[in-house]
């Protein structure tokens, strides 16, 4: 027999907790302002359901979920479901199916409560994620890219986040760099942890003929204009140059829409890039390391207000 | 169930922004309730009014902002 103390009926899971007032308020106001905003641009709300089959919300580019994913099995049917650990992949399923004929560009906006098994931030404790995003499907343009980055500041400054920074990376520029340059596919792995790390000690090591090519790259990383002028000084085979000329456009447009905008390049960041087919955007607060969403390739903006 | 015993959210109003539309209008215009959809480069090029229009209804807009001037669509 084991003395356990009695269960406590304040005791919850590691990783979710109980919202009062304010905060329940902060995060349900904060919400309906960011939605208000979106709709204001065209972006038609859907509301997806909490669960899903695990084959079909975990299938594509849902599989790096997988990790992220608490599973329930459905005690009707024995199927294997999955609590939505992001709604995004729900927007792109839905975008094919339900809203397949629907007349493009598809603009719509979500927002819901998902589950994720661990925190992406290390210093976001809740396990319960406030998810609110947009999408524009269908264009894949600098002026679609453009327009989503301003409506996501837009929104952010109705919320009144202070100041906000997008940084702008391009993650399969290296990989086609790498490709291109015919380094041997042994090395890549090794090259692009490197890179990651922006250790440039090792990347002038493993680098070979390409190592100035890519140091160039890393110092590249800054202010838009800046990072974009030292950009389009390197010399890069046609397949990199293309995916940097598609990010320099995307700036240019950004700057049209939103002159105001912070706005940073990254070209060697590549994060995310077996899902990440163009320009990714992450959305920084000024003054704070962590992440308030991403803006991705086919261009969901995804915003977690802060919940309490 | 509770919100199958009302009446459906009311539809706002959308409107096309054109590629020349006054975008303080367009401000103007959301701020009155309206959704505007603004006009993507891959959408028809050579945007003539009637490009204009057609693109407009193909989006389900029932007005088209161009310059500063708001006109609906029949």
């Amino acid at each position: 027999m084991t003395d356990d103390p009695p269960f406590s009926p304040a005791l919850l899971p590691a990783g979710f907790v109980d919202l009062l007032t304010p905060d329940a308020r902060t995060e349900a106001e904060g919400v309906a302002t960011l939605m208000r905003v979106f709709a204001s641009h065209g972006y038609d709300r859907v509301r997806p359901p909490l669960m899903e089959f695990e084959e079909t919300l975990l299938a594509g580019s849902g599989a790096t979920l997988a990790d992220q994913s608490f599973r329930v099995m459905d005690p009707d049917t024995r199927k294997m479901m999955v609590l939505r650990p992001d709604i995004t992949p729900q927007i792109a399923r839905m975008a094919a199916t339900r809203l397949g004929a629907a007349p493009r560009p598809l603009r719509v906006s979500y927002s819901g409560a998902c589950v994720v098994v661990m925190p992406a931030a290390a210093e976001e404790s809740g396990r319960q994620i406030m998810q609110a995003g947009i999408e524009l499907i269908g264009p894949d343009s600098p002026q679609a890219d453009a327009e989503v980055m301003s409506v996501g500041a837009e929104a952010l400054a109705q919320l009144g986040v202070p100041e906000v920074s997008f940084d702008l990376t391009m993650p399969p520029l290296v990989p086609a760099l790498l490709e291109e340059a015919s380094i041997s596919p042994s090395v890549r792995p090794v090259l692009m942890r490197a890179l990651d790390r922006k250790d440039a000690a090792a990347v002038a090591e493993l680098g070979g003929s390409l190592s100035e090519t890519l140091i160039a790259l890393l110092r590249a990383a800054g202010p838009a204009e800046q990072a974009l002028d030292q950009l389009a000084h390197i010399s890069l085979p046609p397949r990199a140059r293309a995916f940097s000329e598609r990010l320099a456009a995307t700036v240019a447009a950004v700057r049209k829409t939103a002159p105001a905008l912070r706005l940073t390049v990254d070209p060697v960041e590549f994060r995310g890039w077996k899902y990440h087919t163009g320009v990714c955007v992450t959305v920084f607060v000024v003054g704070r390391a962590e992440e308030l969403g991403v803006v991705a390739g086919t261009s969901p903006v995804i915003m977690n207000p802060p919940a309490g | 169930m509770l919100f199958r015993t009302i009446p459906p959210a009311q539809p706002c109003p959308r409107v096309y922004l054109a590629p020349d539309a006054d975008a303080q209008v367009a401000a103007r215009l959301r701020a009155e309730g309206h959704a505007t959809l603004a006009a993507l480069s891959s959408t028809p090029h050579a945007a003539g009014p009637e490009q204009n229009r057609a693109e407009a209804q193909r989006l389900g807009c029932s007005h088209i902002l161009s310059g500063a001037t708001c006109t609906k669509l029949d």
